[in-house]
């Protein structure tokens, strides 16, 4: 059965996540490729004196690649069974339906953070090359917040789209948009470094939300008028 | 688990819309409020103040006494030297003290700390310059250095360990007796400066040392505090008087200046004074150093000579925040407000405001009453909104959201 | 144990009654149509008894057990044809059938590529890419691969062609009766239905209009088309009328009488009448009879 699910699963997501991970893949080497000009071609002390004193984040162009990447992989997993209420089909296997909510939703987040894994071991193969492990250290807390968020919108958009109405679905958005935003506030490097445990916290307790909007479209939440 | 699921959800929303609604009230309602601008005038030996009334700047001394804005400045020549010498009626001598353009100017010095200066993320790695290179110019160095477990210069341009640089200071460390690791590290990590001091180090028992580069050696000297004092910030200066490196802050709020002559150390008078609430404002001039205490709902200032002795002490207070109309409306709305960003740090921090009082029940026994209605009205079973109930009692118009987006409707 | 058992099925949309106090059970073995005009509950019924839309009032049991919370083992039993012949479309025929094989323990693909030998599509189509008539066979196939003992086919008919219909029913009957399946199936198109149905439940809105054997129905329900003297007395349509159609003279007249009392029935009221005549009807003249026209 998990075998099945993940099946499906996987037929679901599988061009998303090549996307995103080309594209992150991509935005990475470019970056890179930057900090190889910043550092062979202009002067190297001058570059870093701009990330260590005056906190400009070489990774900066990453920010918003893991929170697309979350809505994307939801969308592409979840759009397919909210048309025509195909979710029905799935509650309908011979399986608990929170159940095969949440394998879903592990699956989808189990292949979320590996790409999510990728990208790091990129930015940490790249980074070792131009960095000291401060630096990278430094760059690594600051762009965390960007991939727990990743990892909350990613839970926060298959809760909007199982939702079976729609006035609640703009309600849930604009709480998940309120929400989300904490992940990506503009702010110095490392600002988060005090409150990771609370985004990553969060971002693990939004991985069963889905089960709410699950359990609303069972009960005919939609025909309750 | 899908209750579970809601009451995570109906949490989420809390959090969002406590942060978010309270910011929405203070863009409308804030009030101004003016912290007056308190100096000292050697020609009355009395202070005087700017403040900002109904949008006007009013100018006055302690007794209340307004001023226009010339015969305000006349008042206080030193501060406003530059426009007294091109008005043409700069004094030449104050109290005995003879005052030309350049001695004005070089003693000339402002400084201010806030609480969101000490709470800062910290850079990780520091450049340190030739303090004696012979050139006019400083230049920032190629490497830069950590201080854990021993120090390494690392290469900008190739990213590896400067072995020899590094071997030659750990030892000139290892000798004035530091010990690792670093617990602070203070300096002006910049070229746009007139000398390089180096950097002032706390090292791990607590010590202060003082670490720079001459000429490519390493000079390292260990700078005698009390043994009870405890140096948790220092920020360094930049003064072309070089009469003294940096502000050192302790634990219990005492503020001290490190002394160019043999590092001696000589304490502020700053009562009262707490780094977490308050600006700290020291105003340096030819003649005296007025410093200011600076906090919501009071001021203190406090005027020193040359050599340091306390002249003159000003003390002025006025209504606390919470005491004003858009604190007050507040606490009718609102059981508390929460912000990621706060005014008085550089880090993303769980801020959690509270209004004083529990003016807000009000609110709360009403919304709870809504919600009781519109539960009755939708006919669900009264038992299973009690916790909601309970949230709302607790959490006012949050929790009211909250609980409405994200409905009671497990029916069994 | 009936395989369906629905009692006091209740339901509102918001302040609007769908039904009252549904009956109705389904033996197993047996093939029952639910018929009834769109609009009138079907989806309402389905929706219930598969668990996604929780009644107002009143339960449906399957194989015993609520349908509100039905177990693993029970859903195991059921074969759900959603309305529209849903099925997962961004599979081809052979991701589709690797995904459900590893869903379902009593699997058999047989009569699956046996249904779809039929059809002309290629191995990677997407179901997605298909006409309607092929995605009904894929979705077919799918629940006869299934091998449950209840099969639930919501509107199965509609959007197919009349050979496809035909091929659908046949193939569904023999495949019911030679396996001895509970089949619950709903639909608005009532053509060919006779083809499958043991029992049906007549619905309009917000009650029952008829619930017995097609046979029973098909012999005890009558058209007579009734000639009037002076279309201008008016027809009575209380008594033994179940319904009834005038165009001018001519009267179209549903009872479940024999036309004895008919006649009688006639006369006592006072309508004289040139001529009646009973009319042969088909399942589906006899609905349109039964529903009326509008």
């Amino acid at each position: 059965m998990y075998k099945a699910i993940f099946y499906k699963e996987w037929l679901k997501i599988r061009w998303a996540l090549m996307i995103f991970l080309l594209l992150g893949v991509f935005a990475l080497v470019n970056i890179f490729l930057n900090v190889r000009y910043g550092v062979r071609f202009m002067d190297a002390h001058d570059y870093w004196y701009r990330i260590i004193i005056q906190g400009s984040n070489y990774a900066a162009s990453l920010k918003y690649i893991p929170l697309f990447a979350g809505l994307g992989l939801a969308i592409a997993q979840y759009f397919p069974e909210v048309l025509n209420q195909r979710i029905k089909l799935t509650f309908h296997l011979p399986i608990r339906e929170n159940k095969v909510l949440l394998m879903q939703q592990g699956f989808g987040l189990a292949a979320l953070i590996v790409l999510f894994l990728i990208y790091l071991a990129v930015f940490f193969i790249g980074s070792a090359i131009f960095f000291p492990s401060e630096v990278i250290n430094m760059i690594l807390v600051t762009i965390m917040p960007w991939f727990l968020g990743g990892l909350a919108a990613y839970s926060l958009v298959g809760l909007i789209m199982l939702e079976p109405l729609w006035l609640y679905r703009v309600l849930y958005a604009v709480i998940a948009y309120g929400f989300v935003s904490r992940f990506y506030i503009q702010a110095v490097p490392m600002a988060y470094s005090n409150m990771l445990w609370f985004f990553s916290l969060t971002a693990v307790l939004t991985v069963i939300l889905v089960l709410f909007s699950g359990y609303r479209f069972r009960k005919g939440e939609m025909h309750h008028g | 688990m899908v209750k579970l699921s809601r009451y995570i959800l109906v949490a989420i929303g809390i959090l969002s819309a406590a942060v978010t609604i309270p910011s929405l009230y203070w863009t409308i309602f804030r009030e101004a409020s003016s912290v007056p601008n308190v100096v000292y005038s050697r020609v009355l030996d009395d202070f005087m103040m700017i403040k900002r009334v109904d949008g006007v700047l009013v100018r006055a001394d302690s007794e209340g006494n307004q001023y226009t804005r010339d015969e305000f400045e006349q008042l206080l020549p030193v501060l406003f030297f530059r426009q007294r010498l091109t008005s043409g009626d700069m004094p030449d001598t104050l109290h005995g003290v003879y005052m030309d353009h350049a001695m004005l100017s070089k003693h000339s010095a402002n400084f201010t700390i806030r609480p969101v200066d000490m709470s800062q993320p910290r850079p990780v790695l520091w450049p340190l310059l030739e303090s004696e290179s012979g050139r006019v110019d400083l230049e920032l160095p190629e490497d830069f250095f950590r201080l854990h477990d021993r120090i390494e210069f690392i290469d900008a341009a190739t990213n590896k360990v400067d072995k020899e640089k590094s071997a030659l200071f750990q030892q000139a460390l290892e000798e004035g007796g530091f010990s690792f690791p670093a617990r602070l590290i203070a300096g002006l990590p910049t070229d746009r400066k007139n000398v390089d001091d180096g950097y002032f180090i706390k090292d791990n028992r607590g010590d202060i040392y003082h670490l720079k580069m001459v000429r490519g050696a390493p000079y390292v000297a260990r700078i005698d505090i009390p043994e009870d004092m405890d140096v948790i910030h220092i920020e360094c200066v930049d003064l072309a008087t070089r009469e003294f490196f940096a502000y050192l802050f302790t634990d219990d709020n005492r503020v001290f200046l490190l002394m160019q002559d043999d590092y001696r150390l000589q304490e502020l008078p700053v009562e009262g004074y707490d780094r977490s609430l308050h600006r700290l404002r020291v105003r340096t001039d030819l003649l005296h150093k007025t410093i200011g205490v600076i906090g919501e709902d009071q001021v203190k200032v406090f005027v020193v000579c040359n050599d340091y002795d306390l002249v003159d002490t000003f003390h002025k207070s006025w209504e606390p925040p919470h005491q004003r109309r858009d604190h007050i409306l507040f606490s009718w709305i609102f059981p508390f407000q929460v912000s990621f960003l706060n005014p008085d740090s550089r880090y993303i921090t769980l801020d959690v405001y509270q209004p004083k009082g529990i003016a807000f029940m009000l609110l709360h026994i009403v919304l709870g009453g809504v919600a009781l209605v519109l539960s009755k009205w939708r006919q669900l079973p009264l038992k299973h909104q009690l916790p909601d109930l309970l949230i709302i009692l607790f959490t006012g118009i949050f929790g009211f959201i909250a609980t409405q987006v994200f409905p009671n409707k497990f029916y069994e | 144990m009936y395989a369906i058992e629905c009692n006091n099925l209740t339901h509102y949309y918001g302040k609007k009654l769908v039904y009252e106090n549904l009956n109705f059970k389904v033996e197993e073995g047996k093939i029952l149509g639910l018929l009834g005009k769109n609009g009138a509950g079907k989806s309402t019924t389905i929706n219930i008894m598969n668990g996604f839309l929780h009644p107002y009032a009143g339960e449906c049991l399957i194989y015993g057990e609520d349908s509100k919370h039905l177990t693993p083992a029970t859903k195991e039993k059921i074969g759900f044809l959603i309305e529209g012949h849903v099925q997962y479309a961004f599979m081809n025929v052979h991701q589709i059938e690797k995904f459900y094989s590893g869903c379902y323990k009593r699997w058999n693909s047989e009569p699956y590529w046996e249904l779809l030998s039929k059809l002309q599509v290629t191995p990677n189509q997407k179901i997605s890419r298909m006409s309607c008539g092929q995605r009904s066979q894929v979705a077919l196939g799918l629940i006869l691969a299934q091998d449950p003992q209840l099969l639930v086919l919501d509107d199965f008919s509609m959007g197919l062609d009349p050979g496809y219909r035909r091929l659908f029913i046949d193939y569904l009957r023999e495949y019911a009766k030679a396996n001895n399946k509970t089949v619950f199936v709903t639909s608005h198109i009532i053509q060919d239905m006779e083809r499958l149905i043991d029992d049906l439940l007549i619905m309009d809105y917000n009650r029952i209009l008829a619930q017995q054997p097609v046979d029973e129905f098909m012999t005890k329900f009558r058209q007579y088309n009734i000639i009037l003297d002076n279309p201008d007395i008016p027809f009575p349509k209380n008594g033994l009328s179940v319904n009834v159609e005038q165009i001018r003279a001519k009267v179209s007249f549903y009872t479940y009488a024999e036309r004895k009392e008919v006649e009688g029935y006639l006369n006592r009221e006072g309508i004289p009448f040139k001529s009646i005549e009973e009319i042969n009807m088909n399942l589906e003249d006899a609905f349109i009879g039964l529903t009326g026209k509008y």
